[in-house]
């Protein structure tokens, strides 16, 4: 049966041919946008915004939600630790890393090695637990708390101390410690390579600058900066290390380890200070929980902050639902085509037809040997259109590696065929081809066989 | 006593054209024994072809009563007819009916692909067998528009009787053939009735196939005299 159908779609094929383009061409656009969609979101919502990280703020964010701060405004509304056990108690919560700012003023200088100047700046920073990144940038990643560590010999110069450490000033006498670790985003790189280096002069930061410049020191006053100094504390200079880009670091500033930033805002700020978080890092579980989590955690007063990804993922979704619809209309146009082409078949084949019903042939073998014929159209066609869409994905691999620029999160492979994809990409291209052999089927096997062999 | 084969009473066909209709059969009567080779004569336009699609359950646009082999045709769906025609009858066309596109071998075997009877499957060996019997031996993989006008309606008459129908119609078998050909296709239709008892209805205008025939009805005026 199979042969004499397809053999009955070859001896058609003058017929079915432009139908056949009209489903290629149909599902493999259909094809090529949705696997696009689909590679574009996972990457925004694997790596950009993983879609099961949540970052949560207090309900009422003053200025220090921008990162603004005023000598001595301490850090606004925050987080206390008890409503982080609460959200950590919330079911299909993986974990909970909370986020601290610095409540205190803060500026830092050097990078001569780097730069081939001496840099000035106000420091914006924040802290995070060392376990967020670790597995962003390894286990023996200098990304921790290091004051356990310290070896607290006397000093009265950096050479007086391991290569490690500098000498800094301990409580009562300058002592050898660990520089503090700290880390920068990806955006604040981009936008030092974007911006800042072409304005003034300065050298670009690739990615080998970068690992190259891990473990660069630069001196970051502690409670003092050009707009003030805190109003308690002992203002002082230490050591910060580069320890590395994380998506983990805040956009503008730099992110240390979170027991630096809780003892620093106790000494600068207060005692509540030290255990107060600016926002929370929640971990689904799974995908299909965030939801949930995400309206217990407005339930819990917090509010889940946007940095884009909804209205990227909008600007995802009119793209598709563009593409599909366009696809649709060329199915549409394909499937009119099929139902002409299977008119003209159903006329030069009308005395076959005759013999078929006299030989004893019924109204739904008839019927079925025109579907099948379309099905067989539509699943070739629908094959076809994914190939061509596989190919054209890779051609639009090529030219994006070869002619776009770097970006951040840019992806080697723009496109995601899932296996449910080209399925129901074939579903498609087979349906539209039924409906349009449908009604042409229909009239043939209702013909009367008298007629058909006179 | 058996029943009569075929019991055609008060058969009455119509076409329309026009503004009125025009009445080709008019309570039309027919009885035929199994085994009998009947023929029906008649001048063109007499209705002898829309008989025989009657018979054969391809026109279900008559009036009266119709048995054919036990199955009364008056009252029948188009799938039982279907099944009819594909078990019980075989038809015999003037001009062939051969499909063009198909070998010679698979327009015999046509019929077997709408087969419903169970554990009864039509194999190569089968219609090879077939091909023998119509003396169409060999030829099985020719296509069917090179073959000669005789061959063609062997291969249509094998076509006709591979699933062993109980009644042969045919119409104006040797048409289309010169007159040593439609000898030979009329000695084949002698062969098969006596070798397994078909019943044959042959519809046609030539006095030759007329003589094969053990009763030969005129149709005239819509009714058979």
């Amino acid at each position: 049966m199979s042969s004499v159908i397809l053999r009955n779609v070859y001896r058609a094929r003058e017929h079915l041919g432009s139908s056949l383009f009209g489903v290629v061409a149909g599902v493999g656009v259909f094809v090529f946008f949705l696997a696009l969609g689909a590679g574009l979101r996972g990457v925004i919502q694997g790596e950009v915004f993983p879609i099961e990280r949540l970052e949560v703020v207090p309900a009422k964010g003053g200025l220090s939600s921008l990162g603004i701060m005023a000598p001595g405004s301490g850090q606004g509304r925050t987080i206390p630790e008890k409503k982080v056990r609460r959200v950590r108690k919330i079911k299909g919560v993986k974990e909970v890393y909370p986020r601290m700012r610095f409540g205190f003023p803060a500026k830092a200088w050097g990078g001569e090695g780097v730069f081939g100047q001496t840099m000035w700046t106000e420091v914006v920073a924040d802290g995070i637990p060392a376990m967020l990144v670790r597995e962003d940038l390894g286990e023996d990643s200098l990304f921790r708390d290091w004051s356990g560590k310290d070896s607290g010999k006397a000093c009265s110069l950096d050479s007086d101390c391991p290569k490690s450490e500098y000498c800094g000033h301990g409580p009562r006498s300058r002592v050898c410690m660990h520089p503090v670790p700290f880390l920068v985003s990806r955006y604040l790189i981009e936008l030092y390579n974007g911006t800042l280096v072409s304005a003034h002069n300065l050298p670009n930061l690739p990615d080998w600058a970068l690992r190259k410049a891990r473990g660069m020191r630069l001196h970051m006053d502690i409670g003092r900066s050009s707009l003030g100094d805190a109003p308690k504390g002992r203002p002082r200079e230490v050591q910060i290390a580069f320890a590395g880009v994380s998506e983990q670091a805040i956009d503008i500033g730099i992110t240390v380890p979170l027991a630096y930033v809780q003892r620093w805002n106790g000494e600068f700020v207060g005692p509540e200070a030290s255990s107060g978080y600016s926002s929370l890092s929640v971990v689904v579980a799974n995908k299909d929980e965030v939801t949930f989590v995400a309206e217990m955690l407005k339930r819990a007063g917090l509010v889940i902050r946007s940095k884009g990804e909804e209205q990227i993922g909008l600007m995802i979704m009119l793209f598709e639902t563009t593409f599909i619809v366009i696809s649709i209309l060329i199915l549409l146009i394909s499937s009119l085509n099929i139902s002409h082409a299977f008119f003209l078949l159903a006329r030069d084949r009308r005395r076959e037809l005759g013999i078929r019903r006299a030989v004893g042939a019924t109204q739904a073998d008839i019927l079925g040997s025109f579907l099948l014929e379309g099905a067989a159209v539509g699943i070739v066609g629908g094959l076809f259109g994914v190939v061509l869409a596989v190919a054209c994905s890779v051609l639009g691999n090529f030219l994006a590696a070869s002619f776009l620029p770097d970006f951040p999160f840019k992806p080697d492979d723009f496109f995601h065929f899932s296996p449910v994809l080209i399925l129901v990409s074939l579903v498609v291209g087979t349906f539209s081809c039924l409906v349009g052999a449908m009604f042409p089927a229909f009239r043939a096997s209702r013909e009367d066989p008298t007629r058909a062999l006179m | 006593m058996t029943d009569p084969t075929i019991q055609v009473s008060s058969l009455r066909k119509s076409f329309a054209h026009g503004s009125g209709r025009t009445d080709v059969l008019c309570s039309l009567d027919l009885e035929v024994d199994a085994g009998e080779i009947i023929a029906i004569k008649g001048r063109s336009g007499s209705g002898k072809t829309s008989l025989l699609n009657i018979l054969g359950g391809l026109d279900r646009d008559f009036r009266g009563t119709v048995r054919v082999a036990s199955h009364d045709l008056d009252t029948m769906v188009d799938r039982a007819l279907s099944l009819f025609r594909n078990e019980v009858i075989g038809f015999v066309f003037q001009s062939f009916h051969l499909i063009d596109s198909m070998t010679c071998s698979e327009n015999v075997a046509l019929p077997a692909a709408y087969s419903r009877r169970r554990g009864h499957s039509i194999t190569p060996r089968n219609v090879e067998k077939v091909l023998e019997r119509v003396g169409l031996s060999g030829l099985g993989e020719e296509e069917t528009r090179t073959m000669s006008g005789g061959q063609k309606q062997r291969a249509a008459i094998g076509r006709a009787i591979l699933l062993g129908p109980r009644v042969l119609l045919c119409d104006e078998p040797t048409g289309n053939l010169d007159v040593e050909t439609g000898a030979q296709i009329l000695k084949l239709f002698q062969d098969l009735n006596a070798s397994e008892g078909m019943t044959v209805v042959l519809v046609t205008h030539e006095d030759r196939v007329a003589r094969i025939a053990g009763r030969v009805l005129n149709l005239e005026g819509g009714v058979l005299v």
